[in-house]
């Protein structure tokens, strides 16, 4: 009698769920952005969420909950209800890098959340001020190991990705530079063309526009290919660092709990959403790479540069800003 | 002139129908969301980028802008009426301009802050027109030390912020750069007075801690006091704008401001908050009365009202020189440039010449219809003040909630907020200076950066500071800012003893 009426129950569960998902999305969604308005991350959501507005009818909302390197945002989404109508927005920061730089996160990053699907890549380029000598990556690095800790690199902040790519390249390479942490790409970027520093890091999006006015000089992208951006610029394979890809990405999660039936149609709709001719042109103007997946492969990438952003924090004992 | 021409293409496109519209809504809402505590003008231009996208980016960027000087006046209106700051860039309004209100001349401090913007804004479209390329060459010589010297030099003034008593100064300026190390250290990480809350990990932010101080804080004492405002009858135009000797007494705080304003304005980083509170301070400092400031001076509205309006325009000659923003509010719009598929950069004014100077005409065109609708709404808001303050306080009470909320749609402000209500409560009945707390706060993170970046890339440890020709004049000032005092305070306490 008992187990009956318990199976009845998972019937019904299981059908709600499926209804759920069939009639989903019945009000409007709130995409959280744990970031300021304005940034790369909060624009690229707002496209997306701008071409699922009109995919569904309903409204998709975007939040923006900034603070605490993305934690207050993304503990928000933890903690929401899981039926689909909050997800949240992520880059690589908030599922392979806070993990690991902060012990203490107010939520289970491994149990808080499931993958939806990835939105865009964005590749980083290393950029040298134009006063800075070496020309070329194999220059650099020869510079680099004659002046060990001379040569310095700025960055958008401690522990930002784009500081932890610089480690993994002194890593790859056996150099020693002198990091100077800014408070976001901008101010880096201005002491850079004006060399007050020598070296930066950044997305190809805020580079590209200094390298081909000649402002700067860029010496290599950090993806597997080059970029259409800046098709001159080799990669740093090419240029012969290997083991030291590295980029940021942007991507869609939902609380843990919520029904898988919606997690795939959401992924599904993600996927056409960022296909779109006009979502397309709009991701790639800003720099990034258009690049949707299951929520398998969004788990694997996540993965992936958790263990290789970590290794880099825990062997150069680096601690958040 | 060559210039002459581009400028006439420039109000060829301004001067459209559909664009002038778009001004003139710009600069109305940026006049309500500069009013409103909390939302400023990054949040501003954010929310409307999106309503940029069917438009041409010429039309777009111009009502950006436009609603970019509307905010910087519009944070004017409540620093004055409520004491509540709307924005970071009015903090310093408070101080002259509410006493003003208090004694009934809330309508010529209203009125100076708009003639002073119109001025300064002007000068300023003519600055980032005629000068850019040069501006933007001295804003890249300013590196780490320079801005270092520049944070000191800003911070030797907290004596002049209000306060009878220097040392009680330095004393708020202590607590705010002691606020301002809460959080995490830039270079090794470590968590800074955290106590392990994720809320304390980007440190205090001093909006909140401005809404409490000023607003809350007024209201506070404003309770025990049968205070309120005194307002006689209903006023008129004529009432409420700046008499010819107020004027006179501005013209050249207007100019100083003004000037001021634009070469700070275009340095990265400082932006129109520091502008402002530079120089209400040279102010202070050049006036033959400094006794009259903190007691409703109208130069103390003039000045730094005129320089946070120049500041504002200047923010932009990176942005459009070198595809660098000045401020947050500029990288909002430079994202918006590129999602209009314009490449912001060196090439912005070869390539897009009637993108650039279509902003550069509607900007003088803004600073027209600024000054218009804000006279035009002067009597309107000074009539708010003839609320009976027992429903006025309520209010003002409201709007700092709501203000601290939607700052970052975060409780934890809120209650940042209430428990800075407090401490203003007694820094006033003690006669400490809230104002020097906020600005330490302020310039203590700015300070701390630029002083730690410049010991990591120079070869000679402090010596930096003092061997690169810029950073070493505004160091001089700096010390010489302390010393002068010291040395006043030392003489009449050696007379005394004799």
């Amino acid at each position: 009698m008992k187990l009956s009426r318990l199976l009845a129950c998972a019937a019904l569960v299981i059908s709600m769920g499926e209804s759920l998902a069939q009639s989903y999305p019945a009000k409007p969604v709130t995409f959280i952005v744990p970031f300021p308005p304005g940034g790369g991350t909060d624009i690229s959501a707002r496209t997306v969420a701008a071409k699922l507005t009109q995919m569904w009818g309903q409204s998709v909302i975007a939040e923006n909950r900034a603070g605490a390197a993305g934690i207050l945002g993304t503990d928000a989404a933890a903690k929401a209800r899981p039926d689909g109508y909050t997800l949240l927005i992520v880059n690589v920061g908030i599922t392979s890098i806070n993990p690991t730089l902060y012990p203490k996160l107010p939520y289970d990053p491994d149990k808080a959340f499931a993958p939806i699907s990835l939105i865009c890549e964005l590749p980083f380029v290393l950029m040298a001020s134009p006063s800075f000598k070496p020309g070329s990556v194999k220059e650099l690095v020869a510079f680099a190991k004659a002046n060990p800790g001379k040569v310095t690199f700025a960055s958008s902040g401690q522990g930002g990705s784009p500081h932890l790519t610089a480690e993994i390249f002194q890593l790859a390479t056996g150099t020693r530079l002198t990091h100077v942490p800014y408070k976001g790409g901008g101010p880096a970027m201005t002491d850079l063309m004006a060399g007050h520093v020598d070296l930066l890091f950044a997305s190809v999006l805020e580079g590209s526009g200094h390298i081909k006015a000649g402002k700067l000089k860029g010496l290599a992208v950090t993806h597997a290919k080059r970029s259409p951006a800046l098709p001159d610029v080799p990669t740093l394979a090419e240029a012969g660092v290997k083991d030291a890809e590295s980029g940021s990405w942007i991507a869609l999660l939902a609380p843990a709990a919520t029904p898988t039936g919606i997690v795939d149609k959401v992924a599904a709709d993600v996927k056409d959403a960022v296909s779109a001719p006009e979502v397309r042109e709009k991701l790639i103007a800003q720099g990034a790479v258009p690049q949707a997946s299951t929520p398998k492969e969004l788990q694997g990438l996540i993965d992936l540069d958790r263990s290789r952003y970590g290794r880099i924090i825990r062997e150069k004992g680096l601690k958040p800003e | 002139m060559d210039f002459l021409a581009h400028l006439g293409m420039g109000f060829g496109i301004a001067l459209t129908p559909f664009n002038l519209m778009m001004a003139l809504a710009g600069v109305l809402v940026g006049m309500l969301i500069g009013a409103l505590p909390g939302v400023g003008p990054p949040s501003g231009v954010a929310m409307l980028l999106p309503l940029t996208f069917g438009m041409e980016p010429t039309s777009g960027i111009i009502m950006l802008a436009a609603m970019y000087a509307g905010t910087m006046y519009g944070g004017t209106i409540t620093s004055v009426l409520i004491n509540t700051p709307g924005e970071s860039a009015s903090v310093v309004t408070c101080i002259d301009g509410y006493q003003m209100a208090l004694q009934g001349r809330a309508g010529p401090a209203l009125g100076i802050a708009a003639i002073g913007s119109f001025i300064a804004g002007t000068i300023g479209v003519v600055l980032l027109m005629l000068v850019s390329p040069l501006l933007a060459r001295w804003a890249l010589s300013f590196g780490p030390p320079e801005s270092f010297a520049l944070m000191l030099l800003g911070l030797t003034t907290v004596t002049l912020l209000g306060g009878e008593d220097p040392l009680k100064g330095y004393i708020s300026m202590v607590l705010g750069l002691m606020l301002a190390m809460v959080g995490f250290d830039i270079i090794s990480g470590e968590a800074r007075y955290g106590f392990g809350i994720p809320e304390m990990m980007d440190g205090v932010d001093f909006l909140p801690v401005a809404i409490g101080l000023f607003g809350l804080g007024e209201v506070l004492v404003g309770a025990e006091e049968k205070g309120g405002f005194q307002m006689k009858g209903t006023p008129r135009l004529r009432d409420v704008l700046p008499s010819l000797a107020d004027w006179a007494k501005s013209k050249w705080s207007i100019a100083r401001g003004t000037v001021l304003g634009f070469a700070v304005g275009v340095l990265p980083g400082a932006g129109p908050t520091v502008a402002s509170f530079l120089s209400y301070t040279v102010e202070k400092r050049v006036s033959k009365t400094p006794e009259r400031f903190g007691k409703g001076a109208i130069e103390g509205v003039a000045a730094p009202e005129s320089a946070n309006n120049a500041a504002a325009t200047a923010a932009m000659v990176p942005m459009l020189t070198l595809g660098i923003p000045g401020s947050a509010t500029t990288a909002i719009m430079l994202g918006g440039l590129m999602m209009w598929g314009l490449r912001p950069g060196p090439m912005l004014f070869e390539k897009n010449p009637e993108f650039v100077w279509g902003l550069i005409a509607s900007q003088y065109i803004a600073n027209v219809m600024l000054l218009v609708a804000s006279t035009v709404l002067i009597p309107v808001f000074v009539r708010a003040l003839r609320i009976p303050y027992s429903i006025l306080m309520p209010l003002i009470i409201l709007f700092c909630v709501t203000g601290a909320y939607s700052l970052k749609n975060n409780v934890w402000d809120v209650g940042q907020m209430l428990v800075f209500g407090v401490v203003g409560y007694f820094m006033k009945k003690l006669g400490y200076s809230p104002a020097a707390l906020v600005l330490a706060l302020v310039l203590g993170p700015l300070a701390e950066r630029a002083l730690r970046q410049s010991l990591i890339i120079s070869d000679t440890g402090v010596g930096i500071f003092f061997t690169r020709p810029i950073s070493a004049v505004l160091m001089a000032l700096a010390l010489a800012a302390i010393a002068v005092p010291l040395a006043k305070w030392l003489r009449t306490l050696s007379r005394k003893r004799v």
